[in-house]
């Protein structure tokens, strides 16, 4: 899978651009707006991640004009600024999904992957992880054929293990995307949603999905 | 006195007081001087009379003049004779005048008598028994016949000794007629005063009230409202020019706060970004030393911490400049607040907090669903935090009437009375040192407080310090 990043910051791009690789994408770099539009029409690419304010053509505009073009290739939108507005233009525009700074590493993992997903085979929204299936669409969920009933937030943080399986996810990745509040990463909400979760899908010690990683977080394991 | 701290009272008594003391000298001034103008006229008319009755003297002097000399040419029985015929004649006419005189004083206010030799001969009737010769010492000057006043002039001629005296109570009753109307205009222009001071100070009181509710209602969140000013150059349309030049200056150091405040937070969230994403590599990559990855731990919890205090400053800003539209949607409240007490349930037990919940099922309502979250997880959030161990929080939500309550109340700590008003401010902490190590950064029930009023709902709070605490929304 190949991502092009188009991003000014170079230490934001750093950072994106060394996690992604971690985890086996190939990722492009471009820093600026122009060079960025350029690339952004290379068929090579299976998704692009844009930052809203670059040097040159700002991200929007790009964002536009790949869309006139009927370039249809997923879009996520990356920037600092927290303007409700610009995330509706972004999203009125085409842009697939938005994410504000600062962010986690994870959480774009999460993204991108689910785009990815999307477009690589819009029929194929079944995912399985061992002898687990998950309908994307539906939000069902089975294990070993037995339908598991999930709450929105159990099923929330099961998608968001999927999407970052076989990475170790932090107690505060977690909260940032199931949560839409704050709360003090201190306390052990996670563990009793995670211990939840895990007795719902029948997650015992034999045939564990979801390991903990001590004093850090939990991670599942497909392999 | 709570009547006297009011300028409109003061004032108005001021211009009594002044105007009770002007009428007093005024009046007093006017009673001397019609007192003394009536004494006047009386003793002018007195000096009339009395010339009057000098010219009567004059002329039967005159004659009996005349009488000596014709006897001094003139010898003999005859002359004698002619002499005491014309000395009778004279006291005749002498006897008609001053009868006609004493009768013509009896009916009024006069009293009249002449005395011969010491012996009164003439006197006007009413005064027979009374009046007596001591009693005029002077040539003129005033007395007192029978407890009455009189002024009186005194005549001598010869043996002959002529008072002509005036009752003064005629003036007394004129004065005692003036003294009467005082009376009656003293209390009538005092209380016209009051009413009228009262009148003018409201008037004035007005225009300065309606400047102090003006001054009052602008916050910080509409200072660029003004004053409106009225016309002309006159001493309050100066203050209010001078008040409107202030609040000016405050907004544009207000806006100047803000929009640095609002820079602050989103120039740090790039290095956030930044830190948060280097630790994590590191945390997943390096199978390192345990105790730095512990503390790149904690590094990453304070990063958070960081990124929660500039999202909830661009909120603010966002707040303040209202320039966002917020999507409102269909949200049944009744789950979403179950949801969140189930949440708190987690923190709860945590904290041997004992959580209860009474809530209606199904109350609907139209609104934006992550700040009504958000709103509700951080009064929740803050029931648990600020309890006691043991303690216990109570949600509950009711709809009555279309209007929905939700009620969130605690037997924690309590907020004291002297802070109670303040709690909605914005970086405001009742208790400093504990809130950073909650994790509070005085900045959630100011939120709270705009997301209940975006929803055009209002928030109260109950508190008792010690107690507990018990926060009120009301959604209309």
């Amino acid at each position: 899978m190949k991502i092009l990043l188009i991003e000014d910051e170079v230490k934001v791009s750093d950072f994106i651009k060394r996690g992604l690789e971690n985890e086996r994408f190939i990722v492009d770099v471009c820093y600026s707006g122009n060079e960025g539009l350029e690339m952004a029409y290379s068929p090579a690419y299976d998704i692009i991640i844009l930052d809203i304010m670059l040097p040159g053509i700002d991200g929007l505009k790009i964002l536009q004009k790949l869309r006139d073009d009927f370039i249809q290739k997923p879009v996520l939108i990356l920037t600092a600024r927290d303007s409700i507005e610009d995330k509706i233009q972004g999203l009125n525009l085409g842009a697939d999904d938005y994410l504000a700074k600062p962010f986690s590493f994870g959480e774009l993992l999460a993204r991108v992957r689910a785009l990815l997903r999307r477009s690589a085979n819009q029929q194929s929204h079944i995912i399985q992880v061992k002898d687990l299936n998950i309908d994307l669409m539906t939000h069902e969920v089975k294990r070993d054929g037995y339908a598991i009933e999930l709450t929105a937030k159990e099923y929330a943080l099961l998608e968001f293990f999927i999407n970052n399986s076989d990475r170790a996810l932090n107690r505060i990745t977690i909260a940032e995307h199931v949560w839409q509040y704050d709360f003090d990463p201190g306390t052990n909400f996670i563990d009793v949603y995670i211990n939840r979760l895990r007795k719902k899908i029948g997650d015992c010690n034999n045939n564990r999905l979801i390991h903990t990683v001590r004093g850090y977080g939990y991670i599942m394991k497909t392999k | 006195m709570m009547i006297f701290n009011n300028l409109k009272t003061r004032i108005a008594l001021w211009y009594t007081a002044l105007f009770t003391l002007v009428l007093s000298v005024s009046l007093l001034a006017s009673y001397k001087i019609v007192s003394y103008q009536l004494k006047g006229d009386i003793i002018s008319e007195l000096a009339t009379k009395a010339e009057i009755i000098n010219n009567a003297f004059y002329k039967e002097k005159s004659e009996e003049h005349i009488d000596e000399e014709n006897h001094e040419k003139s010898h003999g029985e005859h002359e004698e004779k002619s002499r005491k015929k014309q000395n009778k004649d004279f006291q005749k006419v002498f006897d008609l005048e001053m009868t006609r005189l004493v009768t013509e004083y009896t009916d009024n206010n006069y009293l009249l008598f002449v005395t011969k030799n010491g012996n009164i001969q003439y006197i006007t009737s009413r005064y027979k028994d009374i009046a007596h010769n001591n009693l005029f010492s002077k040539n003129i000057g005033d007395t007192e016949i029978n407890d009455n006043p009189f002024t009186y002039q005194v005549l001598k001629r010869d043996e002959y000794k002529v008072v002509i005296a005036y009752k003064l109570s005629s003036i007394k009753d004129i004065q005692k007629r003036l003294v009467n109307i005082f009376y009656i205009i003293f209390p009538a222009s005092l209380i016209l005063s009051i009413f009228s001071g009262l009148f003018i100070t409201q008037r004035t009181m007005n225009v300065i009230n309606q400047i102090t509710n003006t001054a009052k209602s602008i916050t910080s969140t509409n200072l660029s409202e003004r004053i409106r000013s009225s016309k002309g150059n006159d001493e309050i349309s100066k203050l209010i020019d001078t008040l409107n030049k202030m609040i000016n200056r405050l907004e544009r150091s207000f806006k100047q706060t803000r929009q640095f405040s609002h820079d602050t937070a989103h120039e740090i969230r790039t290095p956030l970004t930044i830190i948060r994403g280097e630790i994590e590599y590191i945390i997943e990559n390096e199978s390192g030393n345990k105790e730095t990855i512990n503390k790149l731990e904690n590094i990453l919890e304070e990063v958070h911490y960081m990124s929660s205090i500039s999202e909830r400053l661009l909120m603010i800003h966002n707040m303040d400049t209202n320039n966002i539209r917020y999507h409102f949607e269909d949200i049944n409240l009744s789950e979403l607040l179950n949801d969140i007490y189930q949440d708190a349930g987690i923190l709860s037990a945590d904290k041997d907090i004992t959580i209860c919940s009474d809530i209606e099922p199904d109350i609907n309502y139209k609104g934006n669903k992550e700040l009504l979250t958000r709103m509700l997880w951080n009064l929740i959030e803050n029931s648990i935090k600020y309890n006691k161990s043991g303690g216990s929080t109570f949600i509950h939500l009711q709809k009555d009437n279309d209007i929905i309550s939700i009620n969130i109340k605690d037997t924690g700590i309590g907020i004291p009375d002297e802070d109670i008003d303040r709690v909605f401010d914005r970086f405001y902490r009742v208790d400093k040192s504990r809130a950073r190590k909650l994790g509070g950064s005085g900045l959630g029930l100011s939120i709270c407080k705009w997301i209940v009023q975006l929803h055009k709902g209002n928030i109260t709070v109950n508190s008792k310090e010690g107690f507990g605490s018990e926060f009120t929304i009301k959604l209309y």
